[in-house]
């Protein structure tokens, strides 16, 4: 059962987005302030010091990447729903794919109810009836034809948007597990790079 | 000590100041960026589960690498220190050597 608020993904992958920029920045920029500080310093520690800056740089960069591409898969998600073809903008998302069976049936059977309705007045003998009755059956027979047909169209759609819905279901399941596992395998102990302080 | 050994204290302060506005500002962004990936995992509702994708390895790295600057920053403090504790043992050496010698 898939539960999303688009909207909100929306609103906050923007947020996200930049304030993953601003922390790039200062953190890059502080790293940078740092090694520039090269020419006022010299010992026997200080080369081993500014060596290991452009390392933590590097780390710095790879773990914004990974930001990134967090903030990347909310954006393929929302990708992902907006594929499936509903005539109204989707701003949350709300399946539950054991309900397809009980909405279709139910289309099914009021169909089922009108298609018997129409077959009744089609039987009439309508030979008694006035022109004004037999214009009011005719008229009432080509409504129910209209309602029928509207309601088939209706009962497609659904069934296929339910069809598009698990796919995207699916989808965005594996593109979350997948994003799960790259993060894993890039987990990097950071304490291990370098400095850890001087106390 | 090495022969060329030297602290520009006065350039390596103002350094050290950039840098650390620089730190704090960025962690204020950290704490941006952990709420906003929290109310964003709450978006997502699989089975009336939410999922992670990667909070806590963000948690983690992210701790580490504001560590790491902070050490960093701390490392020079830490070098102005022992440059000027250096230069007070040499005076108070200097010094107490004046003294030994005017009353000698």
């Amino acid at each position: 059962m898939l539960n999303i608020n688009l909207s909100s993904i929306n609103t906050l992958s923007e947020a996200l987005l930049e304030e993953i920029n601003n922390y790039e920045e200062k953190t890059l920029s502080c790293t940078q302030e740092i090694f520039n500080t090269q020419p006022n310093w010299h010992d026997q520690n200080s080369e081993r010091f500014f060596e290991n800056i452009p390392l933590q740089k590097l780390e710095i960069q790879s773990f914004i990447d990974d930001l990134k591409n967090i903030n990347e898969t909310y954006k393929n998600i929302i990708k992902e729903i907006q594929k499936v073809n509903i005539d109204e903008p989707i701003n949350k998302l709300f399946v539950n794919q054991n309900n397809k069976a009980t909405i279709i049936e139910s289309y099914k059977i009021a169909i089922n109810n009108f298609k018997n309705t129409m077959q009744k007045l089609n039987s009439f003998n309508l030979s008694f009836c006035s022109s004004t009755e037999k214009s009011l059956i005719k008229s009432e027979i080509s409504r129910l034809n209209t309602i029928i047909t509207k309601l088939t169209i209706s009962k497609n759609k659904i069934e296929k948007a339910f069809d598009e819905l698990k796919i995207a279901e699916e989808n965005i399941n594996t593109m979350l597990s997948k994003d799960l596992i790259s993060a894993l395998l890039k987990e990097v102990d950071y304490s291990d790079i370098l400095f850890k302080g001087v106390e | 000590m090495e022969k060329n050994f030297f602290v520009k204290e006065e350039q390596l302060s103002k350094s050290i100041s950039i840098a650390e506005e620089l730190r704090k500002e960025s962690v204020t962004n950290a704490n941006n960026i952990l709420t906003t990936i929290s109310s964003l995992k709450d978006s997502i509702l699989i089975d009336n589960k939410t999922i992670d994708i990667g909070e806590n390895i963000v948690i983690k790295n992210m701790n580490a690498i504001n560590k790491n600057l902070n050490g960093l920053s701390n490392t020079l403090n830490y070098i102005i220190k022992m440059y000027n504790q250096t230069i007070d043992n040499s005076t108070n050496y200097i010094n107490s050597k004046i003294g030994e010698d005017t009353n000698e």
